[in-house]
């Protein structure tokens, strides 16, 4: 079984410190594997343990990228891609699923996709499901847990209020919820074998595809600004004494205002 | 000269502080509440793939360097865990026999100590000696092809393990001879083998130490390791590889030490605005800091010198020792005082690490040992 | 692909709405979305379009024009009774494409979040998720989208210029509720449905409703909810007491629900759920941007922190210094003697 993994490097935004004036601070947070992104490198190499599977994991940006691409080897997964181009930059969403789709066809053979639900410094969730789209490929979403059978695929998908088990026909997309699995840390042996092993470097001309279709040329959505959220304000009444009187207090308050 | 880590130093110490965050809390509350290891430790370093750092891969070991060894201590030093000692045990004896083991001896002791199914020791100490050959009481005479071992060894650690321990004893065929030091290899579970119960330490948590009793214990010819009366070149070279994995874990702690006080210089308040703003505390994480940098360079630069094979690595671990030993048990010292009545409160993690730092000037070779190895090279080299 | 369309052709304000066993979902989100497409559809002068997909739609058709829609598109087959992300991709691009639509608005839901992206990839136009803001650019006449970015650190404003429809889905309980208006008529249009139950790639196999209680917390009247601070030792226990003495719901921050104490369907904040209660208790709780947003539209809040300092009470209408290991279970106290 072929199984490709797409991920992204993520800022860690846990780590977003602010400056004095409440100013976000960018530069600096410590770059990381995209954590749902990494229920999906779980899940490919869950597979591959229980079935066998060549995993190629796949990302698209910066040459630092490599960071989280050697990463996921050094989890166990078998090669690496790595889509870097300047005119890859500024793609959205739409743009960016372009050009991963475009790489996994020219990657050949598959017969699953794997991918995070969302990323957590966009969270948009929508590369995944658009891959699926551009590829013709049944969409798997939400996966909480996965069974691969004789050419189908069952996932029980976390759909709202709803879980549902659904099935489709490999190849088909699917995108890893949290409640997937618990990610390994990666193998400390295999952290030495993955600066041993070749990335494959794929820019713009190596996966075809028309050029106004790339980067921010390629993206139907602009960005007009971006701002620090308002801060609604309101006039706090501190209630004062040890914790049995403030708590009475507070009590006595509540029932005022028919809160409680 | 670089003093820049490379991307897979960085990886290493990642994944190791991965590993810390995930497996050592759960081993930590073994020990607590057992007063021991895990019996399966091993297993877990062993599935990390943290066994045999510079061993090849062909005898199951990771083929990487004594560098990124150390990386990983100090990394495993940070969380102040007494499981880093089986972690370097294991490492260090397994380097060991496959420099000085004859063929059939590696083969037959190295993988199990790199799949985690056996526990190193390495057993020199006894009840009156601790750095002397000559005193050694522990006594090997020839019987066929075996050797007989009778005697006591004093405060070896995973001991009572499973696994092959490194026993230096008198070797009785040497009488006579100018040294008759002979390493042996021992099955630590052999016939005629008993143990005390385990020494309460100062630090290190839940640490298995103990004394071993040898009655009549038959060791086969063949686990002689290196020549018959060339044991204490193996203990020196071996201790002097351990003193830089344990300066390395101790310089972590150090780090540790460094890291809780400039987070609680941070979080208390006094008079109000963060404490450690205030002239006197924030000298000493003035004095923190430096010190842990200046350790660690020496550390980083010692453990090349391993790396290169270069022999001039013993006396210059001595040195790291000299170092670390007062610098970093001064920083711990400095961190219990940051955090006034909390740090002396085993609430707070600075206490620990403060009585673990204790034990790198007193273990494997005192501090003075090491000065008078360091000083005494210094005087014998131009 | 990539053909300059001619945007004048586009029309129209599109919400999609949803169903289950043909009626409309529990959650209130896709009425939200209708209320502001309605919204929308005014300050451009244009007609609402509700598209709905499913099984014995009809009630379900009407009713959506009493809310505010002029149109109904209705897709009312078997085959649809549940949501397919291929099926409903198909039969909704067919009819953007015929239609036209200039906006197309879906609910930010599991289900629109795993939809609107298929839809928008295949019509090559952009899709804005999550937005917390919807208008029009009074100039260019274009939708104006603004959501959280940055893991909710800081808000992003998002246009789509140049392709149709303008796509974004919605975040739950951030849209005003529209009204029922008796007296509204309007079209219902019912699309053709060709797709077959062999057509479908995906089967489902079993449908099953939660039955966590924590799905309601952006429809709890009282929430109590946890930061680091209220975790340590037992006392996420108590603020489950407190909970149960106030009848809230329990929620908490984000680091929270890292810890593994909180589930993500009850996470507040950016990056969670937005609610707005009549009682918003925090507990421990510092008050970072990326919680606040989610929580300062609650009518009543309280902070309860040990740090007199805490952002926290910028917010809050009634604060308590004071470590919540101490106060929780006084206050517990206190509830239930106010209650004799």
């Amino acid at each position: 079984m072929k199984i490709i993994v797409c991920i992204k490097q993520v800022p860690d935004v846990t780590e977003v410190k602010w400056d004095e004036n409440g100013s976000l601070i960018r530069t600096g947070l410590p770059s990381i594997i995209n954590p749902n992104d990494k229920n999906a490198i779980e899940a490919a190499l869950t597979l591959k343990e229980e079935k066998g599977a060549e995993i190629t994991v796949v990302s698209m940006g910066p040459p630092q990228v490599e960071e989280a691409l050697r990463e996921a080897m050094a989890m166990g997964c078998d090669h690496a891609v790595l889509l870097t181009d300047r005119k890859f930059g500024g793609a959205d969403c739409w743009a960016t699923a372009y050009t991963l789709g475009m790489a996994i066809k020219k990657l050949g053979h598959f017969d699953l996709i794997f991918s995070g639900v969302e990323a957590m410094d966009g969270n948009t969730a929508q590369v995944g499901p658009e891959i699926a789209d551009f590829l013709g490929l049944p969409l798997l979403s939400y996966a909480e847990a996965i069974e691969v059978g004789e050419g189908t695929v069952k996932i029980h998908q976390k759909l709202g209020d709803l879980t549902r088990v659904i099935e489709g026909p490999m190849p088909a997309l699917i995108t890893c919820e949290k409640e997937l699995n618990v990610p390994r840390i990666p193998r400390m042996d295999l952290v030495f074998e993955c600066f041993e092993k070749e990335i494959k470097v794929l820019g713009m001309a190596d996966v075809d595809g028309e050029l106004e279709n790339f980067g921010l040329k390629g993206s139907p959505t602009r960005l007009r600004k971006v701002f620090s959220p308002k801060r609604a304000k309101a006039q706090v009444e501190f209630l004062e004494g040890t914790p049995k009187e403030s708590s009475q207090k507070l009590v006595e308050k509540l029932h005022e205002i028919n809160a409680i | 000269m670089d003093f820049n880590l490379t991307p897979l130093n960085k990886m290493v110490i990642k994944t190791a502080r991965a590993f810390c965050e995930t497996e050592i809390p759960a081993i930590d509350a073994y020990m607590k509440e057992h007063n021991d290891y895990p019996p399966y430790l091993q297993e877990i370093f062993a599935k990390h793939h943290m066994l045999g750092m510079d061993i090849p891969k062909e005898l199951g070991g990771i083929g990487a360097d004594n560098f990124n060894l150390i990386l990983i201590a100090e990394e495993v030093g940070k969380t102040a865990s007494t499981c880093m000692l089986p972690f370097f045990m294991n490492n260090s004896v397994a380097e060991t026999i496959c420099h000085w083991g004859t063929e059939e001896v590696i083969k037959k002791f190295v993988p199990p100590l790199c799949d985690g199914t056996a526990w190193a020791s390495m057993a020199f100490t006894e009840p009156n000696t601790g750095s002397d050959p000559r005193a050694l009481t522990l006594t090997a005479e020839p019987d066929g092809d075996d050797f007989i071992l009778n005697g006591t060894k004093r405060f070896i650690s995973m001991a009572n393990k499973p696994g092959p321990g490194v026993f230096f004893a008198k070797d009785l065929s040497m009488k006579g001879k100018p040294f008759d030091t002979t390493a042996f290899i021992v099955d630590k579970m052999s016939p005629g083998i008993t143990f005390s119960g385990h020494y309460e330490l100062m630090g290190l948590d839940g640490a298995d130490t103990c004394d071993v009793f040898f009655t009549d214990v038959r060791v086969p010819k063949a686990n002689i390791l290196g020549r018959q009366g060339k044991g204490f070149p193996i203990l020196l070279r071996w201790i002097a590889g351990e003193r830089i994995q344990q300066c390395a874990a101790t310089i972590g702690g150090g780090q540790a030490a460094l890291d809780e006080s400039v987070k609680y210089g941070n979080q208390r308040v006094v008079g109000g605005f963060p404490m450690g703003y205030m002239q006197g505390f924030s000298w000493m994480l003035a004095d923190m800091k430096t010190r842990v940098e200046a350790c660690r360079l020496l550390c980083y630069k010692t453990v090349k010198l391993q790396d290169e094979k270069n022999k001039g690595f013993e006396a210059a671990s001595s040195e790291l020792k000299v170092l670390t030993v007062p610098l970093i048990q001064e920083v711990c010292r400095q961190a219990v005082q940051f955090h006034g009545s909390y740090g002396y409160s085993k609430e707070y993690k600075v206490e620990k690490i403060f009585r673990n730092a204790m034990h790198l000037g007193v273990v494997a070779s005192s501090l003075e040992i090491n000065k008078t190895i360091a000083g005494m090279t210094i005087l014998t080299q131009k | 692909m990539t053909a300059i369309k001619d945007l004048s052709a586009y029309k129209g304000v599109w919400v999609f709405i949803e169903q289950f066993e043909g009626k409309l979902t529990n959650s209130t989100l896709s009425l939200e979305i209708l209320g502001e497409g309605r919204k929308l559809a005014d300050k451009l002068g244009t007609d609402l379009t509700a598209v709905i997909l499913g099984e014995n739609l009809e009630k379900t058709a009407g009713d959506l024009i009493k809310y505010g829609a002029n149109t109904v598109l209705v897709a009312d087959a078997p085959v649809l009774a549940n949501y397919r992300t291929e099926l409903y991709t198909d039969i909704i691009c067919q009819a953007a494409k015929e239609r036209k639509p200039e906006i197309l608005l879906v609910g930010a839901s599991a289900t629109g979040r795993d939809l609107a992206p298929r839809i928008s990839f295949r019509l090559h136009t952009g899709c804005t998720a999550d937005c917390t803001e919807l208008d029009i650019d009074d100039e260019k006449k274009i939708l104006v989208s603004t959501r959280p970015a940055f893991g909710g650190n800081v808000m992003a404003t998002i246009l789509c210029p140049d392709h149709r429809p303008q796509m974004s889905t919605v975040r739950p309980g951030v849209m005003m509720l529209p009204t029922w208006d008796e007296a509204r008529t309007g079209e219902v249009i019912k699309l053709e449905v060709t797709a077959k139950e062999e057509d479908a790639k995906v089967k489902i196999l079993e449908v099953k409703k939660h039955e966590a209680s924590a799905q309601n917390i952006q429809e709890a009247v009282r929430v109590v909810s946890a930061g680091l601070g209220a975790c340590t030792g037992n006392c996420f226990d108590q603020l489950k007491e407190l909970a149960k003495e106030l009848d809230a719901e329990i929620g908490g921050t984000r680091p929270v629900f890292e810890t593994g104490l909180i589930s993500h369907d009850v996470q507040i904040g950016q990056t969670g759920k937005t609610v707005r209660p009549e009682l918003y208790m925090a507990v421990g709780i510092s008050g970072t941007v990326q919680h606040t947003t989610g929580m300062a539209n609650s009518r009543t809040v309280v902070a309860i922190n040990k740090d007199p300092n805490a952002e926290i009470f910028k917010f809050a209408h009634y604060g308590i210094v004071g470590d919540a290991k101490a106060v929780v279970p006084a206050l517990i106290a206190q509830l239930k003697a106010s209650r004799n």
